[in-house]
């Protein structure tokens, strides 16, 4: 039982993870109904920053914010230049570009930092938080960090009239131009936003998986199937699903098998896609013919 | 009555030469028309005139040529967002709701480009006395509204802006006899307590022409007509083509 609770916990933790990378794939999967394949390369990028930073001698949170408002600077960046032409091209030139922006994020990488792992610090200190048996002080502080993150993404979202804006743009924005809102600038905006996120993660994740240019990539893959489980429209429902995939992965490793982990993201992406292609909270889709 | 209609020296919205085209197809040929400072023109014409293009082609949304001026300055060639700022607002075919947002996030996204923040408020409170079924409705998703209630919302919304003019594009449509009569008077009092220029697109011809000032007659994409809503009112031709008696 005490091996359930401690399972499902520190499930809860990676699950956290999980969920902000889900939520950044679903604000660009809003704005451009793509998924974006490179979003967690960008993240392992932005999490290089701030090593690199780090060994420059920046102490450990003057690092995470240079590295948070850089991705985000990188992500507006990339919007504006990479993905606008590409704009009203079909799907697949642009699904292309989002795969050549993974290859050249993860080789830029490798080639600047090398494919040897680094260990990568925890800002919180190695004794468990508070006494407790369950969560190491690591694992309490990145959940902690990313609920601060995800309540402020939703106060944002929800309460600021850019938020509305960002928002309004994404979901329509031929009436958004009509009301005098820059749509170009708020998708760059979400971009942004979404790559900040994504550095936040990153680094949150390195010090448990290690700093490589890989280390990404079976986390995009559980964020997907958070998403695409709570629904990829549904930026409440990509972050219960970030969490419960999070809480599963953990439990079947300890369970049924370590090996059966990424199997069980590729299961859950292919139950969705198959059973509820909405997610448990997505719209369902009616075309009338 | 044959030509254009005098342009007054001081008009809100004067454009010349308007052409507007779909990829190739043309659907403007050379339009002049003017909307007075606080006056109300009518554009009458059947499905697919262009009066819609017309509409479109002022904000910029589509590719045009010609000169458009609001209060002397030229407008034509702007981003639409850009012509929004200087106080145009449009009340867009099929209604443009945000569906996903809940009434009140429709009407504060209507004020997005205003400074004034402490006004907002108040102005949300204004249109809900003007049409109390968006104040029961205030936090429903707005795709949940009746066709009817969506056309309050656009003209609500588009109110929010605090125009100089408001461009409408057949505010009529989908509304109850009854709710037309009740959106016109309110357009009315608008007009005359605000002094906001119109542009008024309507099949509707009789309820547009009680409503403006002046008005234009287009077909296939050129002015045919053009005169006082009086002069247009009592022509033989668009009494018995337009308005059916």
């Amino acid at each position: 039982m005490d091996q359930l609770v401690h399972q499902i916990l520190s499930g809860l933790a990676t699950g956290g993870i999980y969920a902000s990378v889900a939520l950044a794939l679903v604000m660009i999967y809003q704005a451009t109904h793509l998924v974006n394949f490179a979003q967690g390369e960008m993240a392992m990028f932005a999490t290089y920053l701030a090593w690199a930073l780090m060994q420059a001698g920046v102490p450990y949170w003057g690092a995470f914010a240079i590295t948070v408002v850089s991705a985000f600077v990188l992500g507006v960046a990339i919007e504006r230049i990479v993905i606008r032409p590409v704009e009203n091209s079909p799907i697949l030139a642009v699904v292309i570009v989002f795969i050549a922006l993974l290859f050249i994020f993860n080789s830029v990488a490798g080639w600047i930092f090398s494919y040897t792992i680094k260990p990568f610090p925890s800002p919180f200190p190695a004794e468990p938080l508070f006494g407790n048996r369950y969560l190491s002080s690591h694992e309490l502080g990145s959940m902690a960090i990313t609920l601060v993150v995800l309540l402020l993404l939703f106060v944002f979202f929800r309460f600021t009239p850019l938020g509305l804006a960002m928002r309004a743009a994404a979901q329509n924005p031929v009436s958004s131009r009509l009301v005098g809102i820059r749509v170009g600038w708020m998708l760059a905006l979400g971009w942004g936003l979404a790559a900040a996120i994504g550095a936040i993660a990153g680094m949150m994740v390195a010090p448990t998986v290690f700093l490589e240019p890989n280390m990404m990539g079976g986390i995009l893959l559980y964020a997907f199937a958070g998403a695409l489980l709570g629904g990829i429209d549904s930026p409440g429902g990509a972050v219960l699903g970030g969490f419960i995939v999070g809480v599963l992965e953990n439990v079947v490793g300890a369970y049924v098998g370590t090996e059966l982990k990424l199997t069980l993201a590729l299961v859950v992406i292919v139950s969705v896609l198959v059973v509820k292609p909405s997610g448990l909270f997505g719209k369902i889709h009616v075309v009338r013919v | 009555m044959s030509g254009a209609a005098a342009t007054p020296a001081g008009a809100l919205l004067d454009v010349r030469g308007l052409a507007a085209q779909y990829g190739p197809t043309k659907v403007l040929h050379g339009i002049d028309f003017s909307v007075a400072e606080g006056g109300i023109t009518a554009i009458l014409g059947a499905n697919g005139a262009g009066k819609t293009t017309l509409l479109r082609a002022v904000c910029n949304m589509i590719r045009t040529s010609g000169e458009v001026r609001l209060a002397g300055e030229r407008i034509d060639g702007q981003a639409t967002e850009a012509i929004v700022r200087r106080g145009v607002a449009h009340v867009p075919d099929g209604r443009g709701t945000f569906m996903n947002l809940s009434v009140e996030e429709n009407l504060r996204l209507g004020a997005h480009t205003r400074r004034d923040r402490a006004e907002i408020g108040p102005d949300c409170e204004r249109m809900y006395a003007h049409f109390p079924r968006l104040k029961e409705r205030r936090r429903q998703q707005a795709g949940t509204l009746s066709g009817g209630e969506q056309q309050m919302l656009a003209v609500s919304r588009a109110l929010m802006l605090r125009p100089r003019l408001l461009l409408l594009d057949e505010p009529s449509f989908g509304l109850a006899p009854l709710i037309v009569q009740q959106l016109f008077e309110i357009l009315r009092v608008i007009n005359q307590s605000d002094r906001i220029g119109m542009l008024l697109v309507e099949q509707n011809a009789a309820m547009a022409l009680a409503l403006a000032d002046n008005a234009y007659l287009l077909e296939t994409g050129r002015v045919v007509m053009s005169g006082s809503a009086a002069e247009i009112r009592s022509d033989e031709s668009i009494r018995r083509s337009y308005l059916g008696y």
